[in-house]
């Protein structure tokens, strides 16, 4: 393994919005700063798809907007209500704290972001800022260069140096080269976004593996909420070259269109109630409890011969399709224009929910601590912050996470000293990480994931059981002891795509693990977490967060974060509780 | 329809050489040329490099552009052709196969 002789104050990984903001805040505060991140530096992570990249949106209170000039529309709101809002929606869940920390800062980020020259597209909602993704990443890299924070691109990160329990540095892969290399800093932000490379179906890039969350519980950080996933209801599963794409969740949404059974038939009344089935449809609760809706109808077999339901759009009379395209123009360009060709053609898409938003993650405090000293974290990779549901924005998270882990780092970094490497354990990791090329008679790293990949269909859809979750542990820890004899067909170091998979699954089998322990653990269903053996939730036994520490699946109960706001001490079937969270949040006496 | 793929291999100093690939696409399933790429390397070789470690796969981050059949594509937006000559699309900075430095 190579040594970088380059030392930093600061190492962020990952270069979406989360990472990129962090090394803003890092760089601000005068750290040297590295941004190591899997492909390229504003062209990679989750940010750069948000809303498809046609309509994604930062989302601020009504008050403050009016302040800043953004929006007359929604004057009358105040951060107290939009902290409310975010409360019910994650079923009080959340810590409160992070969340108030959510409400307070997201203007001043918003504010930024348009000094420094993002374009703002109008509103999308009362309290959503309409923007692109790509816009986003590209107005925080100037700001990086503007800072001179530097970058080492198409580099996979991988492990945590620690001395006497405190990081000192990181080891990584140079994917082109096959390089491995470490580096020393003084403290390290995680910003590597979810974990979505689990699942078979997910709505996120490719590079989603994980890999920060794993880096964490290795090094014995703290995980909370892992059994919490939001999934698109409506993303696309065939035609295959599509796979992936949340268009006609952004349609839907919209208002256009309709899900539909193998049988030609809708079915969202079956499992929702009318008030609730409203919501479903017409609501921005639509992701929660659409995919609900969705799994339960797949699970009853009445899916189509894909695995998924129909997602069709009537474009008859043609006024509609005129209406369509004067609400989304981007739809009459590029990959859009090729999906829109599949309507004009009276043919539909097959959706179903897809793994979207991993609301649980490395646990952090309101300075985005972990419980590691120097490892910060910002961004999807941590939890607790949304609880059992996220529908404010997660780009407004990555912002507001981002420049307080940057941050905190700085200042950590300017207290500390760099410290020592210890040879044994860089030369432990290096071992460990080029033993697939010496194994032999194992699997290969394909027939490892395609595995996992049918393991977490089964454990972890939107509607899970104690008896399927028991099965994917152990299944998951089969997995385990076979990826240490993972066998490569290629021995090239440059570029070898078996040799990534084979560390992309190093990092997705512990997180995936801890995801179904979680999951089991969590014996009710609340928000995303839907538990069909078990279908109601308990505000007398079950207001506590789900925490593991490090590897371990000894799982710690702690108390929920009720700092500002305490729920209702009762308990009430699934649908029920949602329908009085609803009625709060909406200020109905009874729905 | 069945896919005859031919791919440029190898990486700088040693480019020239050329593999060749049968494989069979459902009817009425709209394939890219990453789909084609993806089923090669998980089922018939996985030694072929292409870019796919930091992918969209939504023609939204630009990065998997390939040359096929003479043209430069992206490989994700392009669909899949009958008979496709797949090589690097910017030759002077490849890696490996059709992988170039973006």
């Amino acid at each position: 393994m190579n040594l970088s002789v380059q030392s930093y104050d600061v190492i962020v990984i990952g270069a979406g919005g989360g990472g990129l903001r962090s090394a803003i805040g890092a760089a601000q505060a005068k750290a040297r700063t590295l941004v190591i991140c899997r492909g390229k530096s504003n062209r990679s992570g989750a940010t750069l798809l948000a809303g498809a990249n046609i309509s994604a949106d930062i989302a601020c209170d009504g008050e403050t907007l009016a302040r800043l000039g953004v929006s007359q529309g929604n004057k009358k709101d105040t951060k107290d209500a939009w902290f409310s809002d975010i409360i019910h929606e994650g079923f009080y869940l959340n810590n409160q704290d992070l969340a108030t920390m959510y409400v307070e800062t997201a203007g001043d980020r918003l504010a930024e972001m348009i000094d420094w020259g993002m374009e703002v597209h109008g509103m999308e909602g009362a309290r959503e800022v309409s923007v692109f993704g790509s816009d986003i990443l590209d107005t925080m890299m100037r700001r990086c260069r503007e800072l001179n924070v530097e970058f080492m691109e198409d580099t996979m990160f991988t492990d945590l140096l620690m001395k006497d329990g405190q990081v000192c540095g990181v080891v990584c892969v140079d994917l082109y080269s096959g390089e491995i290399k470490a580096l020393r800093c003084k403290a390290v932000v995680l910003a590597t976004g979810g974990a979505h490379g689990i699942f078979s179906e997910n709505s996120g890039s490719s590079d989603l593996c994980g890999e920060g969350q794993a880096a964490a519980m290795r090094a014995g950080a703290e995980m909370i909420d892992m059994e919490m996933v939001s999934f698109c209801p409506t993303v696309v599963t065939w035609p295959t070259m599509y796979k992936g794409n949340i268009l006609p969740y952004i349609l839907f949404s919209t208002g256009y269109g309709r899900v539909l059974n193998k049988y030609g038939k809708t079915f969202t009344d079956r499992y929702l109630s009318r008030h609730v089935e409203r919501l479903a449809l017409d609501s921005e609760w639509n992701k929660m409890l659409l995919s609900y809706a969705l799994n339960a109808e797949i699970q009853e077999g009445r899916g189509t011969r894909q695995g998924g339901l129909y997602y069709a759009l009537d474009l008859h009379p043609q006024e509609i399709m005129e209406e369509l395209y004067a609400d989304l123009p981007p739809l009459k360009t590029g990959i859009y224009a090729d999906i829109m060709k599949i309507f004009e053609a009276d043919r539909s898409l097959v959706i179903k929910p897809a793994a979207h938003y991993f609301e649980g993650g490395v646990r952090i405090d309101t300075a985005c601590r972990t419980s590691i000293p120097g490892l910060f974290a910002a961004g999807e990779c941590t939890g607790g912050m949304f609880g059992a549901n996220r529908v404010s924005a997660a780009t407004t998270e990555m912002m507001v996470e981002g420049a307080v882990a940057g941050n905190s780092a700085a200042a950590f970094a300017r207290d500390t000293s760099l410290l020592p490497i210890d040879t044994a354990q860089m030369e432990a990791i290096e071992a460990e990480l080029l033993k697939p090329f010496t194994n032999r008679g194992g699997q290969s790293p394909e027939q490892l994931r395609s595995r996992l990949h049918a393991i977490s269909a089964e454990a972890m859809p939107v509607i899970r059981t104690a008896e399927k979750l028991t099965e994917g542990i152990a299944a998951v820890e089969e997995l385990q002891h076979e990826l240490e004899h993972v066998t490569l067909s290629d021995t090239a170091r440059t570029y070898n795509r078996e040799w990534r998979r084979s560390l992309e699954l190093r990092s997705m089998l512990p997180v995936a693990k801890t995801m179904f322990k979680s999951a089991l653990v969590r014996d009710e269903s609340r928000g995303v977490h839907v538990r069909g053996d078990m279908l109601r939730t308990s505000n007398v036994k079950n207001l506590y967060n789900i925490v593991f520490r490090g590897e371990s699946l000894e799982d710690a109960k702690a108390p929920a974060v009720l700092t500002r706001m305490k729920p209702e001490i009762g308990e009430w079937s699934y649908t029920e509780y949602i329908e009085k969270i609803v009625a709060e949040e909406t200020g109905e006496e009874d729905a | 329809m069945t896919c005859h793929v031919k791919i440029s291999r190898g990486e700088p100093g040693r480019e020239g050489t050329w593999s060749e690939y049968t494989l069979t696409v459902a009817e009425h399933e709209d394939t890219s040329i990453m789909n084609v790429l993806e089923r090669i390397a998980a089922e018939q070789d996985p030694t072929l490099a292409f870019f796919d470690h930091a992918a969209c796969r939504q023609a939204a981050c630009g990065k998997c552009a390939v040359r096929c059949n003479g043209k430069v594509v992206l490989a994700c937006k392009e669909k899949a052709q009958e008979e496709m000559l797949l090589e690097p699309a910017r030759p002077a900075r490849l890696v490996r196969d059709l992988l170039c430095r973006a």
